[in-house]
């Protein structure tokens, strides 16, 4: 090996060496894209729990008389006669019956409880959870049996049916399937339950239009941990998206579109949209921007 | 665009017209590549073409989507041996490449976009048999970034006979004919 192309080596080695010192290597690039990075939101749980209604409690004995009735109007005629312990006996007062009310959007979406059955929007005016207990136990009616109830509405409509809700996990799912019929009544709907837990006052709309498939997609937020909902003003219809992003809708029905987030330091974001569903404007960029507790009740209040 | 094809071409074909024996002098290769300021990996390929102390590379990298910058590049560099210590070659090397990148639309800065044209130069380390593992460090003039590439190279028609591929060293005599 020659000296000196072992010094022209070296020269060449240093003077591209400098050029990179001298270059002043640069995280621009990468930082530029971490900046960008979406927006994380937290569970909105504990913030529905401090706005859902609240689940009534009834002492249910001797000195009381019917029916019972509930904060938003809910009418309940309790009978001890029909209830039983779940191996079959006899109940004696006092016995708690519990109580959750649902009747307008907002207080649907702060319970997460669509109005979904079996994979169909159902039109809903109210859901209601009625329960009893004795002694910490979980009662059932007897068969065939049934308790009277009553819900309240100004414009009641006919053809309302009888849903019953089935827990899956933390969803309820109103079943694809109605069981019994609400009666309308000057005072809204009348039934007679043949089950405890939750009941809606809902029927199936029957959609002819067809449906689009709609995507929500952010550049900016992380959709994740969003609370996702799509309400139908006009079918009275309450959609809730779980993990998905993505839904299929009813061409030609007019939609709004709520997406609530919050953040660590417990700040309010949404998105509202309201729109009309159609094939040409079914792709969604969501971006999420602050919003206070008022204004969101507010806008819930509004839907 | 075409400028650079058109330079790229006249380089490629003035190389294989004055090398005599084109066929036993190609090398192909794979290399993996960490950028230092991007934090990010990618594999690459890359052929290589020698001609006396030079060396005509063209070569295709693609940093994927877990990176942060996900992009690719396809360039051509020109090494030039500089010197040799027993069977080990130093050299330096320039490069032009087209990059495409591809998450630009998540920068914030002004004058990101998907097509950029980048220079770099470098310095690399590799053996002179026909199973060559190289190592290269270079710098991005574009985006100020530096990257390390190790890889190896495998020479068709290589005649050096006590080449196994492993780590003997080899006297001048026996050198690959791409250093000859």
């Amino acid at each position: 090996m020659k000296t000196s192309k072992v010094v022209f080596g070296l020269i060449s080695f240093i003077l591209v060496m400098g050029i990179v010192v001298l270059g002043s290597c640069s995280k621009e690039r990468v930082e530029s894209v971490e900046e960008e990075q979406l927006t994380d939101y937290e569970p909105m749980n504990d913030y529905y729990n401090t706005k859902k209604q609240d689940e009534q409690e009834f002492i249910i004995d001797t000195s009381g008389t019917q029916p019972i009735v509930g904060h938003e109007g809910t009418k309940i005629y309790p009978s001890k006669e029909v209830l039983m312990f779940a191996n079959g006996d006899s109940v004696q007062w006092p016995y708690i019956v519990k109580l959750i009310e649902l009747y307008p959007a907002k207080d649907m979406i702060y319970y997460q409880m669509p109005t979904v059955g079996g994979g169909v929007i159902l039109t809903s005016h109210g859901e209601i959870k009625i329960t009893a207990f004795k002694d910490g136990q979980e009662l059932v009616l007897r068969p065939n049996r049934t308790w009277h109830i009553e819900m309240p509405n100004t414009s009641p409509e006919t053809g309302m049916n009888t849903y019953y809700g089935a827990t899956n996990g933390s969803i309820v799912d109103w079943g694809n399937t109605s069981i019994g019929t609400f009666v309308t009544t000057t005072y809204g709907y009348a039934t007679n339950m043949k089950q405890l837990g939750w009941v809606s006052c809902a029927k199936d709309p029957s959609f002819t239009n067809g449906i689009v498939n709609y995507t929500f997609t952010s550049a900016t937020d992380n959709l994740t941990t969003v609370s996702k909902f799509i309400y139908l003003p006009d079918t009275k219809g309450l959609v809730q998206l779980y993990s998905n992003t993505a839904i299929s809708l009813p061409d030609g029905e007019n939609i709004k579109i709520v997406f609530l987030g919050i953040d660590g330091s417990g700040q309010l974001f949404h998105y509202f949209s309201e729109t009309s569903v159609s094939s040409s404007s079914n792709s969604v960029s969501i971006a999420m921007t602050a919003i206070s507790d008022a204004d969101l009740t507010v806008l819930l209040d509004d839907l | 665009m075409k400028m650079f094809f058109k330079f790229t071409l006249i380089i490629v074909f003035t190389f294989l017209y004055n090398t005599n024996s084109f066929s036993q002098k190609l090398g192909v290769g794979v290399s993996a590549i960490y950028n230092f300021q991007t934090e990010s990996f990618a594999p690459g390929l890359r052929v290589e073409i020698p001609y006396k102390r030079l060396s005509i590379v063209p070569q295709v990298a693609y940093y994927p989507s877990f990176n942060k910058i996900t992009e690719y590049y396809a360039g051509l560099s020109l090494h030039l041996n500089l010197f040799y210590v027993k069977s080990w070659a130093f050299y330096c090397l320039a490069h032009g490449s087209y990059n495409a990148w591809l998450n630009h639309s998540s920068s914030t800065m002004d004058d990101a976009q998907q097509s950029n044209w980048d220079g770099e130069v470098g310095v690399g380390l590799t053996t002179r048999k026909c199973f060559r593992p190289f190592i290269e460090y270079r710098y991005n003039f574009k985006w100020k970034e530096t990257n390390l590439r190790i890889g190896v190279m495998y020479f068709f028609w290589c005649n050096n006979k006590n080449n196994k591929g492993g780590g003997k060293r080899m006297r001048k005599t026996m050198t690959c004919p791409a250093y000859d």
